[in-house]
């Protein structure tokens, strides 16, 4: 589904270059649940967001689903962003001004101007999370479990089949972080949902089927 | 089709005021400087209008269906124009319905040995209907009445302080019992003689009584004022044939109009000019508050991107919220540049009316601030790269 071949990238910081991905090979299969861990500033986000077509490599072969993505224009790469892929960030990322609804359908948001059918497609997902009743509220009014199920709704609602989550647990305490966890495998169990988990806490990798460990740009298979 | 763009129309103007909502006081000086720059548009161009359409229905009050002549030449040129003519020209140019002769002389006139200010002055009894005139006492003068009989202005009137009807008037070496005194009248344009001053006799009398004088100015009343242009060149003709010594020279409250008319337009365009440039200021105003807007936005633009937006969404959305803040700002402009207009209008005496060209362009200049200043933001925000954007906190 994913393969990366190849992939490096570098900035060019004070008239030099500062290298962050270094010849990373790695590639997932549909339904996989993996976890990348490394420490801070090791280039697992800058590898989600290249996967997340957020970003692009120095060099290197990108393809999903057998298409290399350097062939994608902005548009398409817009259109596989919001169909394919979802994204958990690490401080929720939602919109301080919207409602939660709003937060929710974001993603739906760019397929339709209906906004009744956004609202309930947005309703239908947030009680999937376990939140029923937040639809008209704002995110400020939730605690950090709660904001964060919220961003997971809206990763879910435009259904796709791969979820990049940056440090998902991040800011959450360890028992909501534990039921979020558990939310996410029963997700890819039951979905078959592709989920690629960043995250620095081996406690949170160990929900994956695969561990990944980056080191200084590095990336390895635990176990290999 | 009409129906996915009105919603999706309404949905990004949602979004925009939602957004504005959230920043009501940075919204509140955007608008401001539009609200100014918009009002001070209207209020010039409304201004400028009401002043112009004061001056024409001045200029109307005096009748579109006059033309004033004044002959300019020698005595002995100018005296070939004689009533007779006159007359003549009347029967022969069927639109003609009155004409009004006008001869002048000059001698001191006094009143029991007061000096009296007067402008003595020869016409017959169509100057009456012609220069709307009214009779406050005694009676104007018929075609039969001798030199010796005159009429007298308000303002001689006013300076004789004792009423004059029956009285005797000094002029030259010579009497004339007043036969009557004028109501005072409004000045007009097209009457080249101030007749609240006048001491007014029949024209025939008058000019058998100064053989030196001639009519020098005639004033044709038409019964059908759009005649006025095709009257007026007949009479150029018709005069340069019989009396090709005199000059003649026109004056119509249709040409003085559209003069008018022409000159005000290039001041409401001046004025406008003038008024552009406080809403330019005002533009630059939303243009400063939308690249501040996106400054603190970007993480909001990288989630949209992250999670489908496309390039031109996010361009959309700005410029829709740019132009939401023009349009408010021009609405209230519009506002008070009428309010401010009518209050001038009924201070000064304009007439007071609802004027759509103002009200129109103030909106769709607003509108043209909006798109032309929150476009290069608009642009900027939607060029940001997602992750750079996602980054920012």
């Amino acid at each position: 589904m994913i393969k990366l071949t190849n992939i490096s990238k570098s900035y060019i910081v004070g008239g030099g270059e500062v290298p962050v991905l270094r010849a990373i090979n790695f590639s997932i299969d549909s339904g996989d649940l993996v976890a990348i861990v490394g420490a801070s500033g090791s280039g697992k986000s800058t590898l989600m967001h290249i996967m997340g077509l957020l970003d692009t490599p120095t060099s290197g072969d990108y393809t999903l689903d057998g298409t290399p993505v350097n062939t994608y224009g902005p548009d398409e790469l817009a259109r596989v962003r919001n169909r394919d892929i979802g994204f958990i960030f690490q401080n929720f990322a939602l919109l301080p001004q919207y409602p939660v609804w709003y937060n929710v359908g974001l993603p739906l948001h760019y397929r339709t101007s209906d906004l009744a059918f956004i609202k309930s497609r947005a309703q239908e997902y947030l009680a999937r999370v376990g939140l029923p009743d937040v639809a008209n509220r704002y995110p400020h009014a939730l605690s950090g479990g709660q904001q964060q199920r919220v961003a997971c709704a809206r990763a879910l609602i435009a259904e796709p089949r791969i979820i990049l989550a940056d440090e998902p647990t991040g800011a959450l305490d360890s028992q909501t972080s534990t039921e979020f966890m558990q939310f996410l495998q029963t997700l890819n169990v039951e979905q078959q949902t592709t989920i690629v988990i960043i995250t620095h806490d081996s406690a949170i990798a160990a929900y994956a089927q695969q561990i990944w460990r980056m080191v200084d740009g590095v990336l390895s298979q635990d176990g290999q | 089709m009409l129906t996915l763009w009105i919603q999706s129309i309404s949905v990004l103007l949602d979004q925009a005021r939602i957004n504005i909502q959230a920043h009501k006081m940075r919204a509140f000086l955007a608008v401001l400087g539009v609200w100014i720059g918009s009002a001070s548009v209207v209020a010039l161009l409304y201004c400028s209008q009401l002043a112009t359409l004061s001056v024409v229905n001045k200029l109307s009050e005096l009748g579109t269906n006059l033309i004033s002549l004044s002959l300019l030449g020698s005595n002995d040129s100018v005296k070939r124009v004689t009533p007779g003519v006159l007359i003549d020209l009347q029967e022969t140019i069927p639109d003609i319905k009155h004409v009004a002769p006008i001869a002048f002389s000059y001698e001191p006139t006094s009143f029991h040995g007061q000096r009296l200010d007067a402008h003595i002055i020869g016409s017959t009894t169509t100057l009456y209907s012609i220069a709307h005139l009214r009779m406050h006492s005694g009676r104007f003068f018929t075609p039969w009445d001798e030199v010796e009989y005159c009429i007298v202005g308000a303002e001689l009137q006013k300076q004789a302080a004792i009423p004059l009807v029956g009285s005797q008037i000094q002029y030259g070496n010579h009497y004339c019992t007043v036969l009557g005194v004028l109501a005072p009248t409004q000045s007009n344009f097209f009457i080249p003689v101030e007749l609240d001053r006048a001491l007014l006799f029949p024209l025939a009398s008058f000019l058998q009584h100064n053989p030196s004088s001639g009519v020098r100015d005639v004033v044709f009343s038409l019964g059908d004022s759009t005649a006025v242009e095709r009257v007026e060149q007949t009479l150029k003709n018709r005069l340069a044939v019989l009396a090709p010594q005199t000059k003649t020279y026109f004056r119509n409250p249709k040409t003085l109009i559209e003069k008018v008319v022409e000159q005000k337009q290039q001041l409401t365009i001046l004025l406008a000019i003038i008024g552009s440039i406080s809403l330019l200021v005002g533009g630059i105003g939303i243009m400063n508050i939308m690249l501040v807007s996106i400054v603190e936005r970007k993480r909001e633009i990288g989630i949209r991107l992250a999670v489908g937006a496309h390039v031109h969404d996010i361009r959309w959305m700005f410029l829709v919220e740019a132009v939401l803040l023009s349009v408010c700002g021009g609405v209230l402009g519009i506002l008070s540049g009428v309010g401010i207009s009518i209050t001038i209008a009924h201070f000064v005496s304009w007439p007071i009316v609802w004027l759509f060209m103002p009200i129109l362009l103030g909106f769709f200049v607003s509108v043209a601030v909006g798109v032309f200043f929150g476009y290069w933001p608009a642009h900027l925000a939607s060029s940001l790269n997602p992750v750079d954007a996602l980054r920012m906190e």
